[in-house]
């Protein structure tokens, strides 16, 4: 009863240790063993703390963190197969507010003061939620699972991965979707670069898979929804992910096989907007390692990797200069996946 | 956890210094040692399952049976759901079960849901311990179970009907009726389960420290089974036995889902059909066994939407398997007997999920060949050596030998029974041809084994049975096949790791009669480390680790005591700390170890031909909270009241 009584304590004690920047590491956990973590590296003093949210709050985050998106001061961890969000405050991880009732979120974009878009894996439909009293407002129908997002004036643009090959576009003024795109199977992620053109990667799938396809990267321009460029990967095995930008908006990353390899390796690749190729050679090499997140400070250009070993123990973050030199690694919880920065408030 | 393997270690030491005191006083001429193992089982280590034991379980599964009853670690997922074994510290695939000849691994995923296998449909439990297991079949790098049939030729109408209902709408039922005269006897087993399991469960996985109701986790099954003997003479045996078997099962969300709602089920149907001719002869005996049998296994997770459902998965599996195997025994001399074993499987197995229409269609071929001879070199002393050998489609394994033996030393009253080994399992299909990630190219897995075990036994007291078995054994597995994310975006099952199994097993059999009184006292307890011996990945901190979910110590006891038709019951079972990292590392994730007691207590009531038994169970006695899978609740106290009837 004892633990009872402690855990029924609404106030806990609030740890005020961070007011700066940082980043948050989703530690995803395993898939049905409700093991998701929160960690958070303040490069100011080179130290990391994990746990942070049940250490705070007592209780676990769930089942698979997705990713995390800020607000003001109010991270929303976006727990996947919890089928929820969690409202925590980023100056004290204490728990703010839970958003039920979702069926299976992946990630969140602010629209304004009042609307932010969730898109979900296991549903046809976007939800609505509005940041400021967390709860639904609405709905979008897609038709399809939705993915990842950006915002570009009017018009929110998301890639439809799970076993399809679609870009939605979506008014914001209607919440509704206004026009698609047909791409190269699977695109998993997507950027803006500096000269507002849209950059989807798309995985192509993997062997076997019923429409299977190679790999590639394409350039859309968002007022005509038009593919201006498309190159595909050599390699048909290719599965490239994490498509990233750096703070010029003229460079993205990417994590993809390293054609040298020998087993069991991969890297990060860049992709200058202007360029023709492919890089041969990645900027970092994981050499013996995995990299499964990869992230780009939007404030510092910072490069975050992460690496999740055999996905049953804690995994690592390694941090490098755009140059492709390390600066420093520290070790977080089980399987690190999305990055989500703090700025100073 | 360290306390309970001292307190067994003392238990076990003090039986043994107790035993030479004994020994001391003990008048030669009256030593005498229990009915000797037949020679076709010396120099292997297995342990038939006593019978009243399987009365006992009568309405149960058989993994229920074989956690409060052997060494066996069984993970479960909760009443009627999924339920897998470790078998000394290995994966769940390698433990193989048979059933009258048929093969019950699934060849698609390797293993067995024990939840599926009612007690009442067998009566005859062989447990093949490590290498042992090479006597039955390849790739029992844990060991074998091996189910039989065997009717009661003594009487030739039998019935026997029992119904129980208890918490969380749980109802069983199950009807066995024999009949038959002369030569011919035919059995017809129905059964019926089914529950509701919506137990209330404390819930501090959410934030909102609530008591909620486990939902989504009902469950029913239904079951047939109908046999024919026919025994024309005394040397042959001829036997058609048949099984049926649905069952559907709702899988629940986790203890942290607040989403919108989900429906996941799955679905098992099974036709196990086996044709078995026995024939003894004065020298020569053979056993020839066909067999055919198919599972479909569909699973369906679907969310709710604002749409209504929205279906994410739908697949269905099938496996058939066609069998043949032949086995020869033939006595060369009154102390030499030569065995030879033919066995073939033919396996087709089929998926296709609808949404993604991803599948994979395969067939194996498997043909092994065994020979083996048990040599009595003494009255007290046998020797066996066993070589075995198999081609799966068109690669032949390398040859799997065993050898050992068996020795009394009757001033003593011990049995040591010794056994190695080298085994091969087979990848299974999902290994190989899962899309993605299936590698056509995996090697099977190779298995070194060896162990030793020594029992004491006691017969010579007047009122009072007593034996006592300890185990050491120690296995190697090569080339042992786990799926790990590699340089594409899904994982791939490779030939990675090492694994390195050792352990001790003890079990005390005790049982004292006098007049009207009966007690009787079972207890085990293992004691496994299997750890990793391969860094598969950088960094990787999981070697020299345990494998997850296994727990290094397990213990049970059960006693019983049986007075003028009363009868009472309690079993305790101890499961010890498991981690769910392969690190090992200290986290709020490491499952502790927990001790639940069950409480059973009844009455035979004779009433002319009837015999009815009638009995009250209490489980988790003290309503302990303990958790046997992650984020997974378990019941709390929960009772249950069985009516038997035996005619």
């Amino acid at each position: 009863m004892g633990f009872l009584v402690s855990c029924n304590d609404p106030f806990p004690e609030k740890i005020d240790y961070d007011k700066g920047s940082g980043v948050f590491i989703c530690n995803e956990g395993n898939m049905t063993f409700g093991n998701a973590s929160l960690s958070f590296y303040d490069p100011g003093i080179e130290t990391v703390k994990n746990q942070v949210f049940y250490n705070t709050n007592e209780f676990p985050i769930g089942d698979v963190l997705q990713s995390m998106t800020i607000i003001d001061s109010l991270g929303f961890l976006i727990i996947n197969n919890s089928g929820k969000i969690f409202v925590m405050n980023t100056r004290t991880m204490l728990h703010k507010a839970t958003i039920s009732e979702l069926t299976s979120p992946r990630y969140m974009l602010p629209i304004n003061e009042h609307t932010a878009y969730v898109s979900d894996l296991y549903s046809p439909y976007m939800t609505i939620i509005d940041p400021l009293t967390f709860e639904k407002t609405g709905s979008i129908f897609i038709g399809n699972s939705s993915e990842k997002m950006v915002i570009i004036d009017n018009f929110v643009y998301v890639t439809s991965w799970s076993f399809n090959n679609k870009l939605y576009k979506i008014d914001v003024s209607t919440h509704i979707v206004s026009d698609s795109l047909e791409l190269t199977l699977q695109p998993n992620s997507i950027v803006v670069d500096k000269n507002l053109k849209l950059w989807v990667l798309s995985d192509g799938g993997y062997p076997g898979m019923h429409g299977a396809e190679t790999a590639a990267l394409t350039c859309i321009n968002p007022i005509t929804f038009e593919i201006e460029r498309k190159l595909e990967f050599s390699d048909i095995l290719s599965s490239p992910s994490e498509l990233t930008i750096n703070p010029a908006k003229d460079t993205l990353y990417y994590l993809n096989n390293d054609p040298e390899k020998t087993a069991n390796v991969n890297g990060v690749f860049p992709f200058p907007i202007t360029a023709s190729s492919f890089a041969e050679a990645p900027l970092i090499k994981s050499k013996t390692r995995l990299f499964y997140g990869l992230a780009s400070d939007p404030s510092t250009g910072i490069i975050y990797v992460s690496d999740a070993i055999d996905h049953i123990q804690k995994g690592w973050v390694f941090r490098y200069r755009s140059s492709g030199s390390v600066i420093d690694s520290f070790k977080v919880d089980i399987i690190p996946g999305a990055f989500c920065f703090k700025e100073k408030s | 956890m360290k306390k309970l393997s001292v307190i067994l270690l003392v238990l076990f030491l003090g039986f043994s210094s107790r035993a030479s005191a004994i020994f001391d006083t003990i008048r030669i001429h009256e030593v005498s040692v229990t009915a000797k193992k037949p020679m076709e089982e010396r120099g292997l280590n297995l342990i038939v399952i006593d019978s009243t034991i399987l009365l006992k379980h009568l309405t149960g599964t058989l993994s229920d049976l074989l956690v409060s009853n052997s060494t066996i670690f069984m993970k479960t997922y909760g009443q009627g759901a999924l339920s897998t074994i470790s078998f000394r510290g290995t994966a769940a695939t390698h433990t193989k079960v048979s059933w009258n000849g048929i093969p019950l691994n699934n060849p698609m995923v390797g293993q067995v849901d024990f939840s599926l296998i009612p007690v009442n449909f067998t009566d005859r439990i062989t447990l093949l311990q490590g290498g042992s297991s090479l006597a039955d079949g390849s790739g029992a790098l844990g060991g074998a179970i091996i189910l039989e049939s065997a009717p009661s030729w003594g009487e030739s109408h039998l019935v026997k009907l029992a119904q129980g209902f208890g918490s969380f709408g749980t109802y069983r039922t199950l009807a066995n009726l024999q009949f038959g005269k002369d030569q011919i006897r035919m059995r017809l087993k129905v059964f019926h389960e089914q529950a509701e399991n919506n137990f209330e469960y404390y819930n501090n996985q959410n934030g909102l420290w609530n008591y909620e109701i486990q939902e989504n986790a009902d469950y029913q099954k239904y079951g047939l089974l109908g046999e024919l003997f026919y025994k024309p003479d005394n040397k042959h045996i001829l036997s058609i036995h048949t099984w049926l078997q649905n069952s559907d099962r709702n899988l629940p969300p986790i203890m942290s889902y607040e989403g919108l709602g989900r429906t996941e089920y799955q679905s098992d149907n099974q036709v196990r059909i086996s044709g078995i001719w026995k024939y003894y002869g004065k020298r020569f005996r053979s056993e020839s066994i066909v067999g055919y049998s198919s599972s479909g296994i569909d699973y369906y997770l679907a969310n709710q939407t604002g749409l209504g459902l929205f279906v994410n998965y739908d697949s269905r599996s099938t496996v058939q398997n066609t069998i043949a195997t032949h086995k020869i025994s033939t006595d060369i001399s009154s102390k030499m007997i030569l065995k030879s074993q033919l066995n073939y499987k033919y396996s087709m197995a089929n998926i296709m999920e609808d949404v993604s229409l991803n599948g994979y269609s395969a067939t194996r071929q498997e043909i092994g060949l065994a020979m083996s001879l048990h040599r009595e070199i003494s009255h007290n002393l046998t020797v066996f050596g066993l070589m075995r050998t198999e081609i799966a489609n068109k690669d032949f394994s390398p040859l799997m030998p065993s050898l050992g033996l068996e020795a009394e030393i009757p001033l003593l009253q011990l049995n040591i029974c010794s056994n190695i080994s080298r085994n091969y399992n087979l990848p299974t299909l999902n290994d190989l041809y899962w899309i993605p990630g299936g590698n056509p190219d995996l090697k099977p897995e190779e298995g070194y084994s060896g162990d030793l075990s020594i029992t004491r036994s006691f017969t010579d007291l007047q009122f009072f049975d007593l034996s006592m078995t300890a185990t050491g054994y120690m296995s190697g597995i090569n080339d042992w096949i786990l799926w790990r994310p590699g340089e594409y975006s899904y994982w791939m099952a490779e030939n990675i790791a090492t694994v390195f199994a050792r352990g001790v097993e003890y079990s005390v059999n005790g049982k004292y009669q006098e007049g009207g009184l009966s007690l009787s006292l079972f207890g085990t307890y293992s004691y496994t480390r299997t750890t990793n011996r391969s860094e598969t990945v950088a960094e990787d901190l999981s070697v020299d680790k345990q494998l997850i979910y296994v727990p290094v110590h397990k213990a049970n006891v059960t006693a019983k005591a049986e007075y003028m038709g009363y009868h009472i019951m309690t079993s305790s079972n101890y499961i010890g700390e498991r981690f769910t990292t392969s690190s090992n590392e200290e986290t709020r994730h490491t499952l502790p170890g927990f001790t639940l007691f069950d409480i059973r207590a009844g009455k035979e009531i004779k009433f002319n031909k009837f015999n009815t038994t009638l009995q009250l169970r209490i489980n988790n006695l003290f309503n302990t909270d303990y958790k046997a899978v992650l984020s997974r609740p378990m019941p709390g106290r929960s009772w249950e009241f069985v009516v038997r009837i035996e005619i």
